[in-house]
């Protein structure tokens, strides 16, 4: 039975009856899927997770059947990139259901890896690029240069954020500056402001999709406040 | 027509097992009640007697009949070395290689934040304070070569740092995915002489 080869990353696996596993992965083309993989004897061990792989899938609906992988070329993640990479599979299982192809996130979560392969100490820049690319995803990304009733932000006022419709007006002495929210717009995270103003708030913004349980991966960053913990 | 209580109540009991599902329950329950009973009461007296008589080793958590397991209460054993295994079947195929004379730790399971176990669910917190108060030279962590056996001796490596203590990993050998228990004793006997620092 020949069927193509999914490029998919394995996010999670757990042991399934006596030799087998439950996958659950990150395809290329059709989002999360959950796939069970026979290890009886003499059958491989199926690739760590952060590994890029092609996978022979057969089946549909919610648990396909995994009959086959190569690995591709990429080492596991070790020391503290590793809980920086189970911190991206965790907000993965948590915001995106199965069978719900996303368009950009298997592109998104492979430049992650590699940026922290290559970078670990880069880690809380990385984490925040995913999860604005997950909001974008879910479609719950908002503009970082107007504010919900379509004013150019100014950098002198003040904005909070609201869930559904973006960034308003703060209360005097609240809330973020414009300037800062203008330069998050830029993409620069150069200094610990930036990234803690960027850390809460994307967590206000994923907040509902996370249903306000905190991810336990959290307290294993290398900065513990540095997710939604 | 639903079974009677009894039965289906241990056919539910039996599915806590690893491995089986619903069916696979049902025909041991059948298998027990219909062909042999005899063995049944067996398997009962068997699961009561191990239930009351093997609990955790004070010191290390293995699986022992004493309140102190054979291997922490043996003088001959190195006190300067110690063992960190995720089970007490991992624990037994070290030694099984015959190449280890220290001590162990059993943390039964792997951290993993994505399914919730935490270093307080392992006992990690009891392991440093057990390693303040008596000292070793070398901490060997012998978990699996997965995402969480990795991730709980990279933690652990992290967590004995103030302790000034070497950490050292198995790691040549093992496969990548590689569960301990599953490898064979040659392999894992070279994996001991060829641990690196973490
Ligand atoms: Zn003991």
């Amino acid at each position: 039975m020949a069927s193509p080869w999914t490029p998919a990353y394995v996010l999670h696996q757990r042991p399934f009856r006596d030799q087998s596993v439950v996958l659950e992965l990150l395809t290329q083309d059709g989002g999360r899927l959950g796939a069970v993989y026979h290890r009886g004897r003499g059958r491989k061990a199926p690739p760590l997770a952060f590994v890029p792989g092609e996978w022979q899938l057969a089946g549909r609906g919610d648990l396909r059947t995994a009959y086959d992988f190569q690995s591709g070329p990429g080492q596991p993640l070790t020391g503290q990139a590793l809980f920086a990479g189970l911190y991206l599979n965790e907000l993965l299982l948590r915001l995106f259901p199965r069978e719900a192809p996303v368009e950009g996130l298997f592109e998104a979560y492979g430049e992650a890896l590699d940026a922290l392969r290559l970078a670990p100490l880069a880690e809380p820049v990385v984490l925040r690029r995913f999860e604005w690319a997950c909001l974008e995803a879910l479609g719950l990304a908002f503009s970082l240069t107007e504010d919900g009733g379509g004013q150019a932000l100014r950098p002198g006022d003040a904005y909070r954020f609201e869930p559904g419709v973006g960034l308003l007006a703060a209360a005097p002495g609240q809330g973020w500056a414009g300037a800062e929210l203008l330069a998050l717009a830029e993409g620069d995270f150069s200094t610990p402001a930036l990234r803690h103003l960027a850390r809460a708030l994307f967590a206000a913004a994923l907040a509902p999709a996370l249903g306000g349980r905190p991810l336990q991966g959290a307290r294993f960053l290398s900065d513990p406040d540095g997710g939604l913990g | 027509m639903p079974y009677p209580a009894p039965l289906e109540a241990l056919i539910e009991q039996l599915r806590v097992l690893p491995g089986v599902g619903r069916r696979s329950a049902q025909r041991m329950a059948f298998q027990l009640l219909e062909r042999d009973r005899p063995q049944a009461q067996a398997l009962a007296e068997g699961l009561l007697n191990a239930l009351e008589k093997i609990s955790n080793c004070e010191q290390c958590q293995t699986l022992t009949e004493e309140t102190v397991c054979e291997i922490c209460s043996d003088p001959g054993r190195d006190s300067t070395a110690l063992c960190i295994v995720a089970s007490p079947t991992d624990q037994w195929a070290l030694e099984a290689t015959g190449t280890y004379r220290g001590r162990y730790f059993v943390l039964h399971g792997q951290l993993s934040p994505i399914d919730g176990v935490t270093p307080e669910d392992l006992a990690i917190p009891a392991l440093v304070e057990r390693l303040q108060h008596h000292p070793v030279e070398e901490v060997i962590v012998a978990t699996n070569a997965t995402v969480e056996g990795e991730a709980t001796a990279h933690y652990l490596a992290e967590a004995l740092r103030p302790l000034g203590v070497r950490v050292t990993r198995l790691a040549q050998g093992v496969p990548l995915g590689g569960e301990l228990e599953l490898v064979d004793g040659g392999t894992l006997g070279r994996a001991f002489a060829g641990r690196t620092a973490l």
